[in-house]
Parts: structure tokens; sequence; C-alpha cells
């Protein structure tokens, strides 16, 4: 007991060394078993070693955030350059889109009326009065465009005419304007008469179809044309659709008011025809009537 | 500008007012492209255009009702097509009239500007009748009830509420 008295620090160290060298001779003997002291030891240990894992993984992140500063901008410089590049793409696309939907239309078009010559062109401006019904197209006289020159929508149905043509601009007024004048045919029975815009019609959205005789053979639903008489305007061109019949004050004619076949609220491209078989080219350069 | 105390409204503060008039119109601009023509009644779009000219002229006088005449009505002609400037001319020299009027003789409330907008909407389309479309025998009078009627009473009546914003600015800008 003296010897350790006087020597405790080699006393602490040597029953140390006898303890682990227990534990160690224990553990060979354990195969796979926890001992009792390991147990005890790892019990005590492991609120220790989570509070450690997660101050060196806060301490590890933040160093990886100093060191990785510049490599996080850079990525994000390149996703935003992607990204960039993938809206660009879905632009293109769309855009690939509508030209192939104005490609097919105008296929479809000239599978309709091979005879036609024409000028796609877009609205670009409506008219905002009460008191004509009218649009101006981006195309003008550089493109072949003159007065008087028939407009069709992407069906084939007739939207109006040019009323006025400047160099990159026309001006069309539609088939339910006051100043609309075609001359028309049914279709089922092969009448002719003659189409015209009015303000009473135009309320309504229609136009009518004037110098019809009382006992007039017309149905609600008839097909209404261009009789493409005089070569003026195409022939055989949709009018529209036999909307109404009336008698006149007077009783000596009729009226029939017609639905416009286009639909002139939601046209977005219209067909400027520029030519056709038959043709008189008395328009060219002239007014309308 | 002279206020009816007689103390002089500030250059800032009137330019501010015109300012706020300025974006008041090109709202109005704005709703007219886009909105109002798909409003409908009795076949007619209203047009709110000249109605603000006329309540900024009855509010503030000669000068700004000349003004912003001039502005809605070269505006309209952008807008409407076949008026050959006649927008311009009727409405710049309405608004230096009904301003002129109100702003020495006649009253500046709701009435008057109500008023005011009934007759000057009235008398242009009127006039915008006759010139564009009788004399030059394009259509008969029955227009007039068909289109000059429905759209002076629906663009009138649609466009009261612009009398409040006008009243506002008056009030904020002095």
């Amino acid at each position: 007991m003296k010897w350790i008295r006087r020597h405790k620090t080699l006393a602490v160290a040597g029953i140390a060394a006898l303890l682990v060298l227990a534990m160690a001779v224990a553990s060979l003997f354990a195969s796979g078993r926890v001992s009792p002291a390991s147990d005890l030891l790892g019990g005590l240990m492991r609120p220790l070693q989570t509070l450690m894992n997660r101050l060196a993984g806060g301490v590890g992140g933040f160093w990886g955030y100093v060191y990785e500063y510049e490599g996080l901008l850079d990525e994000v410089g390149e996703l935003r350059l992607r990204l960039a590049r993938a809206e660009a793409e879905i632009r293109r696309l769309e855009k690939a889109g509508e030209e192939n939907e104005r490609l097919l239309e105008l296929l479809g078009i000239h599978q309709k009326r091979p005879d036609f010559q024409f000028v796609p062109a877009d609205i670009i401006q409506r008219d905002m009065s009460n008191w004509a019904r009218i649009f101006t197209l981006d195309k003008g006289a550089a493109d072949g465009v003159k007065v008087g020159d028939c407009v069709i929508s992407a069906e084939g149905y007739m939207v109006g005419r040019v009323s006025a043509a400047g160099r990159t601009w026309c001006e069309v007024v539609t088939v339910i304007d006051t100043d609309m004048a075609a001359g028309a045919i049914v279709d089922r029975t092969s009448l002719t008469a003659a189409a015209r815009g009015s303000f009473e019609m135009m309320q309504k959205d229609r136009l009518s179809l004037i110098h019809l005789r009382p006992d007039v053979d017309l149905m609600i639903g008839d097909l209404v044309l261009t009789s493409g008489i005089g070569g003026v305007l195409p022939g055989d061109v949709p009018i529209g659709r036999v909307a109404d019949v009336r008698q006149e004050r007077d009783g000596m004619s009729a009226v029939a008011e017609l639905t416009p076949l286009a639909d002139l609220d939601r046209l977005r491209v219209c067909y400027i025809v520029i030519g056709f078989d038959g043709a008189s080219g008395e328009e060219e350069g002239g007014e309308m009537p | 500008m002279i206020l009816k105390g007689g103390a002089p409204v500030p250059a800032s503060r009137r330019a501010v007012k015109i300012v706020l008039y300025a974006f008041l119109l090109l709202l109005c601009t704005l709703l007219q492209m886009s909105l109002l023509p798909a409003w409908r009644v009795a076949g007619v779009h209203p047009l709110w255009l000249p109605v603000l000219a006329v309540m900024i002229a009855v509010r503030e006088g000669e000068r700004l009702g000349l003004g912003f005449g001039l502005a809605a009505g070269l505006l309209c002609d952008l807008l409407l097509p076949r008026s050959e400037g006649f927008f311009t001319v009727f409405l710049m020299a309405a608004g230096l009239l009904a301003g002129a009027l109100c702003e020495h003789v006649l009253t500046r409330g709701f009435v008057a500007a109500l008023l005011w907008s009934l007759a000057v909407f009235a008398a242009m389309d009127v006039l915008f009748f006759v010139l564009f479309y009788l004399l030059p025998g394009r259509a008969g009078w029955g227009a007039l009830v068909s289109v000059a009627l429905p759209e002076t009473l629906f663009s009138v009546t649609s466009g009261l509420w612009l009398y409040l914003p006008v009243k506002g600015i008056h009030r904020i800008a002095g």
C-alpha cells in the first residue's frame, strides 16, 4: 500500500492498463456480444457523439459553403444560361408551330382553290368605331395588294374587300360594313342577288341580300356565295347563310338577312386574293365602289 | 392658373395634375382598345375618350380642356377609321368651349359634367354622321337612330364613373 501511495500515477496507469487488458480479453471471448462495460460506455457516449457529429456537420457545411460559394455561383450562372437557352428553344418551337399551322391553312386553301393567288396577312388593327367594321392588315401595294381585292379567311370564307392600300398596309371593309357590296348567288337555287351591308344589319353582325322577289325561294340556312359576275370578285366564295327572310314595307320585294361564315371577331390572319382565274383587272389602282 | 380664391397654383402641382390626367387618358385608351369593343349593348360599344375630355374640361377650365380635348381627339382619330382628323378638331373645340363656359359662367359639378358630356357627344355624332355618311350619300337618317343615339346614351352613362377620378385629381393636385 505504501508503494501505491508513493507511486499514485503509476498505480492508476497500471490499473487502467489492467482494465483495458481485461476488456480486450473479454472482447476476445465475447464473440460478437457487447460487454456490459462497453454497453454502458456506448450509452454514455452516444449523446456526446451525436452532438459532436452535428457540430462537425455544421462546421463542415459552413466551410463547404465558404469554399464552394464560387462554385455555386458558377453553377447558378450555368443553370441560368441553360434556362435561357431552353426558353429560347421553346419560343422557337412555338413560332415554328404557328408557322406550321399557317402553312397547313395555306395548303388547305390552295387545295380548295388552286386558281387563287393570295397573300397571307395579319390583322394589325381593328376599328374601335360603331360606324364601321374595318380591319387594317399588314400587307399592301408592295405585296401586290390593290383596292377591291377579295379577302378570305383560312377556311376560305369571305371576310371583306380591300378598300384602301398603302405600301405596307391595307384597309379591309368586312362583309358586314356599310360599304360592303358584292354580287351573290344562292347555292341551292342559283338565284342571283346583291349582298350589301347596312347600319341596321351591322348592329346585328349581319348583312342583307336585297332586291329579292316577294315570293323568293329561300330557306333558313341556305348558303350564299359570291357570284363572280363581272370578274371583280372571284366566284363561289362562301359569304354567309340565310338567317331570316322578310318582306319589305312596300310589299314589292323581300330582304334576306345573312350571317357571315367568317368569324370576324376572332380572326387573326386573313388571305388577300391578289389574282384568280377570270379576273377582270378593272379594279387595279381604282376606287372601290 | 388661378384658383377661385385667387391664389396661384404652383407649377409643380399643375405638372402633377397634368401627369395624372394623362395617365387616366392612357388607361381609358387601353380600355378602349381591349375590353370596351366586346361590351356591346344595342349593337354598339361605349366610347369613353370624348367623355373623359369633356369631364376634364368641365373641372379644369379652358386651358386643360383645350389640351386634353386635343389629346383625346388625336387618340380617337388614331383608333377610329375614316375620321380624317375630325375628332381632333371637334374635341379640341368642345374642350375649349366647355372649359371656358364652366370656368367663367356655369357650374363645375356632376350635373354639369353629365349634361356637357351628353351635349358634346350628341353633337359630335350628328356632325360625324352628316359629314361622313349623309352628305356623301352613304347612309340615310335612319343611321342616327340605329348608331348615334345608342352610342351617345351608352357611352355617356357607362362613362360617368370617369367623373370620380377627374374630381379626385382636381382635389389632390389643386
